[in-house]
C-alpha cells in the first residue's frame, strides 16, 4: 500500500514536471488568437488585392524558402483573407481548449508561416518566438502515456528551457556588442521610442538620471547573458524568471509590445515556474472534483490540488 | 531507437539557432572582426542551404535574437495630409486606414525594414525598393480619396540621448523629414510636439 502511495507520488511529480509543455500550446493559441482578433477589421489592409501594398513589390518580400498566402489572396476573392483567419483562430481555439493539439499546431504552424513568415511585409520578432513555441507544442505537448513517452517529454521539458536560454543569451550577446547598453543610451532610446500603443510614456526629464538607465541597461544585459543560471537551482531560478517576467512587463508598458511581452513571460513560466511545481496532495481518483459530502448538507466544497515549488 | 534520433533531432536544432546567431551576429567594428569574418563567412554559407534554411524558417529560428541589439535603430513613422479643395480643410493620417494597434506595430516595421530611408541628406538616394514603398501608400491614400490633394512624408523622430539632456544640448524630441511625395517642400526640423 506504502510503495503504491510513493509511486503514485513520484509520477505525480514526473507528470508536473511536464505541466508547462502541456500548458505551452493553450497559452500560444490564446495569445494568437488574440492578435488575429485585433489584427481581422485590417486584414483586407495587409493582405489581397485591395491591401495597401502594391503587388509588384511583393517579390521583394518573400522569404526565398516557402509558400506564401498572399500569392492566392491576390488572386481570389477577399473572402478567402477572412477563411483563412477563420481557420487560423479555429486552430487556436482548438489549442486553448486542449483539442487535437499536435494537429491544430501543426496547422497553425503552416499558416502562421505562410503569413508572417514567408511574407516578410508585416513580420515581427514576436512572430519567429510563436512559430518556435508551435513546432515544441507539436512534438512535446501530449499526455504521456508510457515511460518512453515521459522520458521523452522530460527531454522536451530541458529542451525548451535550452531554447529560451539560448533566445536570451543571444539576445545579451549582441546588446554587448556595442557601447549603448553599457551606458544606458540604447534603454533609453528604446523606452522613447514612439511606438503606436504604450501605456506610459517616460518625460524626457528623466534622462537627468543616467546613472539609473546605466543600471538598467547593464542589469538587462546581464540578465539576459546569465540567464542560463537558472539551471543552477531554485534560488537562481526564481530570481532569474522573476526578473525576466519583471523587464517583459516593462517593455509592455513602455514600448507598447504587449503580445511579444505576455508570450515571453508565457514561456518563461512554462519553462521555469510550472515544471518546478511539486504537487503536495493528491486527489483521490475515486471522488469526482467538486464532490458533495453526505454531510455537507448542500454545500459543495471543491477539491483542490495544491502545488509548492520544489528545487 | 526513436528516442535517439529525436535527441540527435534536437542537437541539430539548436545547433542550428547558434548557427544562425553566430552568422547574423554584428561584431564591433575593431580588430577582432578581420580575423572572425572567413569563420562567419563560411557560417553564413552553411546556414544558407535550402534544407537547413527551410527547416530554420519554419521552426522560426532563421532569423538572430539580437533584438534592439548592438543599438536600438530609429522608428520611421508616415503622415498623409489629404486636403479637401473645395471645403478648404485638412484631414491628417498617420497609418493609410489601420484601425488596430498590431497592424500600426507590424506597418511601423515595414517601415522599419526598409532600412534606405537613412539617406536624409537627399531623397533621390533613397533606395528603388523605400521609394516604391511609399509610392505604393501614397497611390492606396489617394484612391481612398480621389477628389483630394494628398500629401506624404516619412519621418524619423530624433531622441535626445542622456548626454544631451544632461548638457542641455537637446530637450524634446526633434521630427526628422526622410521622405516627402510630391517632392516639393524644404525640409525643416521642428518639435515633435508642434507635430501633428
Amino acid at each position: 500500500m506504502n510503495s503504491q502511495t510513493n509511486r503514485n507520488a513520484s509520477y505525480a511529480i514526473a507528470n508536473t514536471f511536464c505541466d508547462g509543455l502541456l500548458l505551452l500550446p493553450r497559452g500560444i493559441g490564446l495569445l494568437l488568437w488574440i492578435e488575429m482578433l485585433q489584427l481581422w477589421p485590417d486584414l483586407t489592409l495587409l493582405y489581397g488585392s485591395a491591401s495597401v501594398y502594391d503587388a509588384e513589390l511583393l517579390p521583394f518580400w518573400h522569404s526565398f524558402s516557402g509558400w506564401s498566402w498572399e500569392e492566392i489572396f491576390r488572386s481570389a476573392h477577399p473572402l478567402w483573407i477572412h477563411l483563412t483567419a477563420t481557420a487560423y483562430s479555429v486552430c487556436c481555439i482548438c489549442l486553448v481548449f486542449g483539442k487535437w493539439i499536435r494537429y491544430s499546431s501543426f496547422l497553425l504552424l503552416l499558416i502562421q508561416h505562410g503569413l508572417f513568415m514567408v511574407d516578410l511585409r508585416w513580420t515581427y520578432g514576436a512572430d519567429y518566438l510563436a512559430q518556435t513555441g508551435l513546432l515544441f507544442s507539436i512534438f512535446f505537448s501530449y499526455t504521456a502515456r508510457s515511460e518512453s513517452q515521459l522520458i521523452w517529454q522530460r527531454k522536451g521539458v530541458y529542451a525548451w528551457q535550452a531554447q529560451l536560454v539560448l533566445v536570451y543569451f543571444f539576445g545579451g550577446l549582441g546588446k554587448a556588442m556595442g557601447p549603448t547598453w553599457w551606458n544606458g543610451e540604447a534603454i533609453w532610446k528604446a523606452v522613447q521610442q514612439p511606438f503606436p500603443s504604450s501605456l506610459i510614456d517616460i518625460p524626457l526629464h528623466w534622462g537627468n538620471w543616467s546613472i539609473c538607465w546605466i543600471i538598467m541597461g547593464i542589469g538587462i544585459l546581464l540578465l539576459e547573458l546569465g540567464y542560463a543560471l537558472a539551471w543552477l537551482g531554485m534560488r537562481y531560478r526564481r530570481i532569474i524568471y522573476t526578473s525576466t517576467i519583471a523587464m517583459h512587463i516593462g517593455i509592455a508598458l513602455t514600448i507598447g509590445l504587449y503580445h511579444f511581452s505576455v508570450l515571453m513571460i508565457w514561456y518563461n513560466l512554462c519553462a521555469w515556474y510550472y515544471p518546478y511545481r511539486k504537487q503536495t496532495s493528491i486527489h483521490n481518483d475515486n471522488q469526482p472534483l467538486g464532490h458533495a459530502e453526505a454531510d455537507a448538507a448542500g454545500t459543495v466544497r471543491t477539491a483542490s490540488i495544491q502545488y509548492k515549488e520544489r528545487r | 531507437m526513436l528516442q535517439r534520433i529525436g535527441s540527435i533531432a534536437l542537437g541539430l536544432h539548436f545547433g542550428l539557432v547558434i548557427l544562425h546567431n553566430i552568422g547574423n551576429m554584428q561584431l564591433p567594428s575593431i580588430g577582432v572582426k578581420s580575423a572572425v569574418d572567413p569563420i562567419l563567412h563560411s557560417v553564413q554559407r552553411l546556414h544558407n542551404q535550402p534544407v537547413l534554411h527551410h527547416y530554420a524558417q519554419l521552426a522560426g529560428i532563421h532569423g538572430c535574437y539580437g533584438f534592439y541589439s548592438p543599438q536600438v535603430g530609429s522608428i520611421y513613422s508616415s503622415r498623409f495630409e489629404v486636403r479637401d479643395p473645395r471645403a478648404d480643410t485638412v484631414l491628417t493620417l498617420s497609418y493609410p486606414g489601420l484601425r488596430s494597434t498590431p497592424s500600426k506595430l507590424r506597418y511601423c516595421t515595414l517601415l522599419e525594414a526598409l532600412e534606405g530611408w537613412r539617406h536624409e541628406g537627399n531623397q533621390s538616394k533613397t533606395p528603388l525598393l523605400a521609394r516604391a514603398t511609399a509610392h505604393s501608400l501614397y497611390k492606396y491614400v489617394q484612391r481612398q480619396y480621389p477628389n483630394n490633394k494628398i500629401h506624404l512624408l516619412i519621418y524619423s523622430t530624433r531622441i535626445p540621448s542622456l548626454r544631451d539632456i544632461r548638457s542641455k544640448k537637446q530637450t524634446n524630441k526633434l521630427i526628422i523629414p526622410i521622405y516627402e511625395q510630391p517632392n516639393q517642400q524644404k525640409r525643416i526640423l521642428c518639435h515633435s510636439e508642434h507635430f501633428l
